[in-house]
């Protein structure tokens, strides 16, 4: 009773033994194909984005594998990148999708950059929203931390917490993933999504994940041939900034959401469902994109902010170049 | 470079553009219908006032219905509102429905009705948009200022989320975390609502504080609101027409009418069923006692068995005016069905929804500001306590305070100084 829109179909598809549970949300095309993030995760993050999109496109998403009604293989081979793009593929296949318009959100971008490089004519557009595309230095800091030192925050994104007290590591990760204030029921969604999997099933996925080094995912954004937009966090405390380097790479703008974390599509569902329906108009009317048909007159008596969600991206390489770490 | 910027407030134009009629785009609150009728008031006037004015409703069901019937233009867009009304009836169980929680979780609906707003409003141009209790309009309007590009109104009959002892702490810190939010965007955008109207009286609104650190409702209600007094959808009848009104119903001089109603959603069955078991109780004691109980639409009248000085209906036209003409009624705590009856000054018992905080504290306090109405927890509405209320409300001197018949009009003059 509580989502707003219902598929038209939904079902499985099976890619070599691993069941995978897809919906369809029937329109006119063009097809916007929202991809699950990670294993923590499912297909309902996009409650936000379905409903308002499917008026305006068809809409293909599914559960990632670890999570929802897809299957949660155990061993960490079974979660590269290129499984992950092959159960895009397969759900593709199986609902009579050509091509679709990709839209992705967190650490699972790798994925759908590799399947839009690899099969250039299934992907009509990439949209990557904050998208973790390469190790970290940070991630990789608070994986390798000891069993013994506390866990909290950032830290938190830890193996051994994870398999130790999952239902922690989900509320402080949670807290991560929203810094936002007022983002209780976000947290609380994130966290019920969290325990429909288990702590092994999520390290067994990050770590099969396998984020590829900086110069290797470079070298697919300059291969990348379909329209791209990628979207950054703007939270000074989060370390990692891939997108941007991403976005340069690729030619492709690159939206900031100030104040915002990772999971923007959830926390900011309007603002992110007006990208998304500008970026896919575009490749529907091969015209380029408008992000600043918004940006009217500002209002009598309204003090222009500083620093405005979207700064441009000179600004924003700037404001971190200093801060970042040389791999 | 890019400036994907919805936060900062844009100018809206205050003429219309090309010398065209100017157009008015109504959200009316789908919860209850309460909304709708004080809304059909509140635009009446409005035309009176502005009479080029073109209003279209942005509504679903049961809102439309009544629109239609009122001859109303509503927007086609409407058929792609997702339903509130069944998100509701749905959330409650037996005679309780916590509302707060009901509301934190029609995030996903809220969202995709908001889009649908947007789009309606992108694709034509309203010099003015008006929601009552449009929460996601008020809502994302505040979170995304750029996406105003008109005039707005917000109106409400009650302001602030309120924790009740059975939630907890974790509901006095969610409902003073989700009062905090209003209090910072109402901070952060004075501007968004250029009219903010309370339906109500300053003494309607309760003295709790919306949380830790913050103002009690009144005080901010008092700071951000204009008071307009209670809007009541349809004039109340006098004394002196009562009785050709229940001559038309064909409710007799001697009998004494009870009205059973517990609105169109299909919340409140469990009541229904508590009435109607009290009434063989309430007969001994008051024999030409009879009792009408209208199901509504979503619940099954069949289920409701048969018994001397029973009526059951499924559906009943003109409601309020049974409501007006009876000599008692026993209702939900809703708003809009116990002052209508205040309005009239017919006796009647309200038992407020368990775990709903806008039944059970909002419209408590306006009620007894009132002296209107008695109050029975539906836990003590067992057949004995229940027929002793009926017969004593039959039996009691009606005293409430009256409603000021002007507030449609108030509102409608606030409104109009936008145009």
């Amino acid at each position: 009773m509580r989502r707003a829109r219902h598929p038209d179909e939904q079902g499985h598809v099976d890619n070599n033994g691993v069941r995978i549970f897809y919906e369809v949300y029937e329109h006119d095309g063009p097809t916007v194909l929202l991809m699950p993030p990670v294993a923590f995760a499912h297909s309902r993050v996009w409650k936000g984005q379905i409903p308002y999109l499917s008026r305006h496109f068809r809409v293909l998403t599914f559960d990632g594998r670890g999570n929802g009604k897809t299957d949660r293989p155990t061993h960490p081979a079974e979660y590269g990148p290129e499984q992950f793009a092959a159960d895009a593929l397969a759900v593709m296949d199986h609902t009579a999708t050509a091509e679709a318009i990709a839209a992705v959100l967190g650490p699972r971008s790798i994925a759908a950059v590799r399947m839009a490089v690899d099969h250039p004519q299934r992907v009509a557009g990439l949209a990557l929203l904050a998208p973790d595309l390469f190790a970290e230095r940070e991630f990789a800091d608070a994986w390798r931390v000891a069993d013994d030192e506390p866990h909290t925050g950032f830290g938190a994104f830890n193996p051994h917490l994870m398999r130790s007290d999952w239902p922690r590591f989900l509320g402080e990760w949670s807290r991560v993933m929203f810094p936002r204030p007022h983002s209780s029921r976000q947290i609380e969604d994130l966290i019920a999504y969290g325990l429909e999997t288990n702590g092994e099933t999520f390290v067994a996925s990050t770590i099969g994940n396998r984020y590829p080094p900086q110069d290797e995912v470079l070298e697919m954004a300059h291969r990348l041939r379909c329209p791209c937009v990628v979207t950054q966090w703007g939270v000074p405390m989060w370390p990692a900034r891939t997108s941007e380097i991403f976005a340069r790479a690729a030619g492709a703008p690159l939206v900031v959401f100030e104040s915002l974390g990772p999971m923007v599509s959830v926390r900011w569902p309007v603002a992110v469902n007006l990208l998304l329906r500008e970026f896919a108009e575009s490749i529907r009317d091969e015209r380029d994109p408008d992000y600043e048909r918004w940006n009217g007159p500002i209002a009598v008596g309204v003090a222009r902010p500083r620093r405005a969600a979207g700064l441009n991206t000179t600004e924003r390489r700037r404001e971190t170049d200093d801060c970042r770490e040389p791999r | 470079m890019i400036r994907f910027d919805l936060e900062t407030p844009r100018a809206t134009s205050r003429r219309a553009a090309g010398g065209r009629r100017r157009r008015a785009l109504f959200v009316s609150s789908p919860i209850g219908l309460g909304h709708v009728h004080r809304d059909l008031a509140i635009a009446r006037e409005l035309r009176a006032v502005v009479p080029e004015l073109e209003i279209e409703w942005l509504a679903q069901d049961p809102v439309t219905r009544v629109l239609e019937h009122a001859g109303e233009t509503i927007h086609p867009a409407s058929r792609w509102l997702a339903s509130e009304a069944a998100y509701w009836a749905a959330e409650a169980v037996g005679h309780e429905l916590n509302c707060f929680e009901a509301f934190r979780h029609m995030d996903e609906i809220l969202v995709a009705n908001f889009m649908v707003f947007h789009d309606v409003v992108s694709d034509t141009p309203y010099d003015l948009w008006i929601a009552d209790e449009g929460w996601d309009v008020d809502h994302f309007l505040h979170e995304h200022p750029a996406l105003k590009t008109a005039r707005f109104v917000w109106l409400t009959d009650f302001v602030g989320h309120l924790p009740l002892a059975e939630g907890g702490p974790r509901e006095a810190e969610l409902t003073a975390d989700y009062n905090a939010e209003m209090v910072e965007h109402i901070d952060a955008h004075p501007r968004i609502r250029d009219r903010a109207i309370f339906i109500g009286d300053p003494d309607d609104a309760v003295q709790e504080r919306l949380g830790p650190g913050l103002p009690t409702v009144r005080e901010w209600a008092e700071e951000h609101f204009d008071f307009v007094g209670y809007i009541n959808g349809r004039p109340a009848i006098t004394p002196e027409a009562r009785g050709a009104v229940r001559a038309e119903l064909g409710y007799g001089e001697d009998e004494h009418v009870c009205i059973v109603t517990v609105g169109g959603s299909g919340v409140g069955e469990a009541l229904l069923h508590r009435a109607v078991a009290a009434l063989p109780v309430a007969r001994e004691r008051d024999p030409r006692l009879r009792m009408v109980a209208v199901t509504g639409p979503r619940i099954d009248s069949g289920g409701i068995p048969s018994d001397d000085g029973l009526e059951v209906r499924a559906y009943v036209r003109d409601l309020d005016l049974h409501l007006a003409a009876c000599d008692v009624a026993i209702v939900q705590g809703g708003l809009a069905t116990t002052m209508e009856l205040t309005a009239n000054q017919r006796p009647f018992i309200y038992v407020p929804l368990e775990r709903h905080y806008e039944q059970m504290i909002h419209v408590d306090h306006r009620l007894r500001r009132h002296r209107a109405g008695q109050r029975v927890r539906f836990a003590d509405a067992e057949p004995e306590p229940l027929a002793e209320a009926i017969v004593e409300q039959l039996a009691a001197p009606v005293d409430y305070l009256p409603l000021d018949p002007s507030a449609a009009h108030r509102a409608a003059a606030l409104i109009a100084e936008l145009l």
